[in-house]
């Protein structure tokens, strides 16, 4: 039997461990996709609150309405819509919601939502609707603000809607508007994943 | 020809398991609005472009999925049919190119046997199979017959996979055993490396390093490892199929998708054989003394990232649950 190089032993091991540093996010695949809208309302020129939707993919909406459907009429009557926000809104508090909202820089946490519903769409999709409230409303024009929705986790594959991601409502300045890029600061699943996030500007006349 | 070369595939054999997860450097990148013209070009590898694809064909073809599952039994067509399942098949192509335990684990495990290229290709079709089967049985069983709802039998999965996972560490404490111990084909070894000197320029053969027969309780373990767990995508189409009252659509789908997810994960074991197989050979043509050190560096290595990569399995199956 011959002697074994010590070489192989190293290799060994650097490849394990960088194997193992590198896919330990890897454990989770999306089971469920999300299609989010922001609206963000202004008040005297300033965003005091964001107001979310969700849309739900089909598998997860057939899953939530057999789930929740108590009376078994294949349908979610408002009461056990009801059921279904209160205990979402309990679990996807933990997660701040999946927003991520930064402030000049800093991000701002999402601790509590208001309003939140669970309604099905015309297609049967399961909707989710809440408000975020700014303590101290934030004005575009002098300060930094933008928002992003992601899981880092990537157990839920949770975005703005491409075609529609940001609305801007409420008493604002004419010139407003948002951009939405790629934040590569921010990547997550291995670094494949950017989260799109859009920034708000405001050019005061 | 030179040994860095050698050594070069060699690690590059290595790696080919782990290559899934690749950092990327960061940059920013406007996605409805044109850059500033004094911008420099942007530039995105390759990598994240594909990544990119991958993501979003498959989010849309669950989408789809869905959708022509409704059209199927709203309009009972043989177009509705076909389209069902042309879909299922592309939906399993796409999600197994996906990073995903399997192929890391069965490439692994390739790296570290001495597999020929068809024997690859029969296992990863195999778990393909099994992981089908294994979707079927749970959602058949769980849903259909004992009436469960739907998302306790998605959360069921959780004991499938652990399950899965323990075959992985058990399988790979198994063959780091025999590649410690040396392993009971070891002595075929200096003959065949010689063999591959003397035929280095005859070109490409396909890979049968060794002519041993493997042990059949490993591959049994390899494939009830990677297949025992269902695909979450099939569990998906199943549950969604039961509750639009059409099961056997679902089923039907589910082993088109299985089709596809053997198809991707065929490809990748095949470039796997022929890696090693090449590094082998270049190994070999230095001298068959490192030929038969590298075989048995590769067994170790394949070996051990088994048995880690199996233990960060299991041990991130126990804390799984669903946060929305």
């Amino acid at each position: 039997m011959m002697t074994r190089p010590r070489w192989h032993f190293i290799l060994a091991l650097l490849a394990l461990l960088g194997g193992l540093a590198g896919l330990r996010p890897a454990l989770a695949h999306p089971h469920v996709w999300i299609d989010a809208i922001v609206e963000a309302w202004f008040v005297k020129g300033a965003v005091a609150e964001f107001r979310v939707t969700w849309i739900f993919d089909d598998f997860f909406s057939a899953m939530a309405i057999d789930d929740f459907d108590a009376n078994r009429n294949r349908r979610l009557d408002d009461a056990e819509l009801r059921k279904l926000a209160t205990m979402s809104e309990e679990t996807l508090a933990t997660s701040g919601y999946f927003l991520h909202i930064v402030i000049d820089g800093k991000p701002h946490a999402v601790e509590a939502v208001r309003d939140f519903t669970a309604t099905i769409t015309d297609k049967g999709l399961l909707r989710y609707t809440f408000t975020v409230a700014l303590a101290d409303p934030v004005d575009p024009s002098r300060r930094d603000l933008s928002i992003a929705v992601y899981d880092e986790n990537y157990y839920v594959d949770v975005a703005l809607n491409r075609a529609d991601p940001v609305r801007l409502r409420g008493d604002m300045p004419l010139a407003c508007t948002f951009a939405v890029a790629e934040d590569r600061g921010h990547s997550f699943y291995m670094g494949m994943i950017h989260p799109v996030r859009a920034r708000i500007q405001c050019v005061r006349a | 020809m030179p040994r860095a070369l050698a050594v070069l595939l060699l690690a590059l054999t290595c790696a080919l398991p782990l290559l899934w997860p690749a950092a990327l450097p960061a940059q920013t990148r406007p996605l409805f609005q044109p850059p500033p013209p004094a911008a420099p070009p942007v530039e995105t590898t390759w990598w994240t472009r594909a990544a990119q694809a991958v993501r979003e064909t498959q989010a849309q073809l669950g989408r789809d999925l869905a959708g022509t599952l409704r059209a199927v039994r709203t309009e009972q067509s043989m177009l509705a049919l076909a389209t069902l399942l042309l879909l299922s098949f592309a939906y399993g192509v796409v999600h197994a190119a996906g990073p995903g335990h399997g192929k890391v684990v069965l490439s692994s495990y390739l790296v570290a046997s001495r597999s020929a290229v068809r024997r690859g290709i029969l296992l990863a079709s195999a778990a393909a199979g099994v992981q089908a089967i294994s979707a079927i049985a749970l959602v058949g069983l769980l849903a259909v017959l004992i009436g469960m709802t739907q998302r306790a039998t998605a959360a069921a999965v959780t004991w499938l996979d652990i399950a899965s996972y323990a075959a992985i560490v058990l399988l790979g404490i198994w063959m780091l055993v025999g590649a410690l111990r040396g392993g009971h084909h070891h002595h075929h070894h200096p003959a065949h490396a010689n063999d591959h000197h003397a035929h280095a320029h005859h070109g490409h053969d396909n890979g049968n390093v060794a002519a041993a027969p493997e042990s059949r309780g490993q591959t049994l373990m390899l494939v009830l490892g990677l297949g025992i767990r269902p695909c979450s995508g099939a569990v998906l189409v199943l549950l969604f199929a039961l509750g639009q009252g059409v099961f056997l659509l679902g089923v039907l789908s589910a082993a088109v998708m299985a089709l596809g997810t053997a198809i991707t994960t065929s490809a990748l074991a095949v470039l796997t054989v022929v890696a090693r197989h090449t590094a082998l050979r270049l190994a070999s043509c230095r001298s068959s003394r490192i030929g038969v050190l590298a075989a048995r560096g590769l067994a170790i290595v394949g070996a051990l990232a088994i048995v880690g990569f199996g233990a960060l399995l299991l041990s991130g199956a126990w804390g799984a649950g669903a946060p929305v």
